[in-house]
Parts: C-alpha cells; structure tokens; sequence
C-alpha cells in the first residue's frame, strides 16, 4: 500500500470524530489528531477501534499510547501490517 | 499539581458509543469494566472513571513533564466515597497517586486531580467560555498580584496551556477543561 493510499485510508476513519472541518484540508503526516482536528480524547479509542477494524490489525495499549499524530498513526499501521 | 476534566452527558452520549467491541477494554482495567457493567447508570459510571483518569492525567504530566500519551489503562481508579452527587477517589498511575474530587451533575460531571488530599482551589465551570476565561484570569490576577492586561494564555510546545506576563512565564498551577456546551476552570490557590 502506498503512503497515498494509506492517508487517504486513515483521513476517511478519522473524519466523523473531527470537530474542527477545517484541519482536514491540510491533512498530511504532521497533522495532531487532538490539537489540529480536535478529536475528543475518548474519540481517540474509536480511531484506534476502527483503524484496527479496515485494516485487520490488532494495536496494543503501547502503539496507542503513541497514536497523537497522522505519522504516528501510519508508522504503526505499517509496522502492524508487516508483521502479519 | 491539578488537572481537571469535565465530561457532558449529552455530548458524550453523541460522541462515543460506549457499547462497540473493544471500547471499555481498551480504556479500563477488568476492575473498572466490571464496576461500570455492574453499575445501575452505567454511562455515569463509565464517565466518571474516564475523567479521573483525565484529571489525574493532566495533573500527572504537568507533574513531570511528560510528553503526551495516551494511556489511560495505565491510570488506575478508586472510588472511596460517594456522598449524594459528589465522589472521592484515587488514581495510581506508576507508584504515584492522585486524589480526585468529581461532582455530578445533571448535565455534566466534573473532577478535580491533586496532588494532596486539601489542596486549596479555585474553580468554575460555565457554559459561557469567553466569560469564563475572564473569570480565570481575574481569579490569576487576584491570586498572584498581577495586573490583568498583562496576563496572556498561551499554549506550550506540547500543547500545555500556560500563562505568561511581560514575556515570562507566570509560575501557576492550573487546568481548563472543554467538553460540548461547557468549560471548566481549576487554579490551585496552594503555592506550587
């Protein structure tokens, strides 16, 4: 899957639980889910649920401690699906 | 230290479907799970919990520090009391403890994380935010002597908001909180 794809994958999971419309437009790797598209924090969980549930990976409490940015979302969905 | 958190019911219950599968597991300890199953409101339950964890979070990153994480299963709760609308408790995160002060209301709840069990504080939610902040910063100025045009809030490098007077930063224990039609100020009146 290609770094294109793979955004574009990850903006559709996280657009229903972002609050400011506006932080998408500029949707890229350095965006924070929390500061820039004001994710609620306990709406953080369903972006992992759903991450987990598109692309079939499983994402310990340890990745997601780590999931505050659209990079570090993609480095650990990249690393879950290489270990497959 | 102090962190605070304040939780909307009705905002909440939009925003998060509490009863999707993995939802609970990923957020509380089987402990905690069983408390808010076993509960006879238990979305009340499962809110309460959830802004201890956030409370105790804020005070404990302020604490040292920390860089932002999302862990909330490595925060532990424990409710001590329940006294008509209002409930003690404790969160361990680590060999380190918080004690939490939540009130319930009708249409939000709210908690307070500190470090020790009589902090003395200053607190106020409202569902006006702008008059909120106001108040926050008048409760500042009273507390530290400082005029109040010359008060600023900003925000740190790791998003921590904090307060700043003639380009320095104003040494003060603080914490605000945002949830659906209400915010929440605490400022700790104990010197930190």
């Amino acid at each position: 899957m290609s770094d294109k794809e793979l955004l574009e994958r990850l903006k559709n999971i996280v657009t229903p639980y972002v609050q400011n419309k506006e932080g998408l437009e500029n949707f890229d790797e350095n965006t924070d889910f929390l500061n820039d598209l004001k994710i609620n924090s306990a709406n953080l969980v369903d972006v992992v649920l759903d991450v987990e549930d598109a692309f079939d990976i499983e994402i310990d409490n340890n990745s997601m401690a780590d999931m505050l940015r659209v990079l570090d979302a993609k480095k650990i969905i990249q690393l879950k699906l290489a270990g497959k | 230290m102090i962190g605070n958190d304040l939780v909307e019911f009705y905002t909440a219950a939009l925003q998060s479907n509490w009863q999707r599968r993995g939802f609970l597991e990923k957020l509380f300890s089987e402990t905690e799970q069983s408390l808010i199953l076993n509960s006879e409101f238990p979305q009340q339950k499962l809110w309460l919990l959830w802004a201890m964890k956030e409370a105790s979070y804020k005070a404990h990153q302020r604490r040292f520090n920390l860089p932002r994480s999302f862990n909330p299963r490595q925060f532990t709760c424990e409710i001590i009391q329940i006294e008509n609308n209002s409930v003690s408790g404790k969160v361990k995160i680590q060999d380190f403890s918080y004690h939490t002060q939540s009130d319930l209301g009708e249409k939000y709840l709210h908690c307070i994380a500190t470090l020790f069990r009589q902090q003395k504080i200053v607190q106020k939610i409202s569902s006006n935010s702008t008059q909120l902040k106001l108040e926050f910063i008048l409760a500042v100025s009273a507390f530290k002597k400082i005029e109040i045009e010359k008060i600023h809030l900003k925000k740190g490098p790791d998003f921590i908001p904090y307060l700043s007077s003639d380009g320095l930063a104003i040494d003060c224990d603080f914490s605000l909180s945002h949830h659906g039609n209400f915010s929440a100020f605490v400022l700790s009146l104990t010197p930190c």
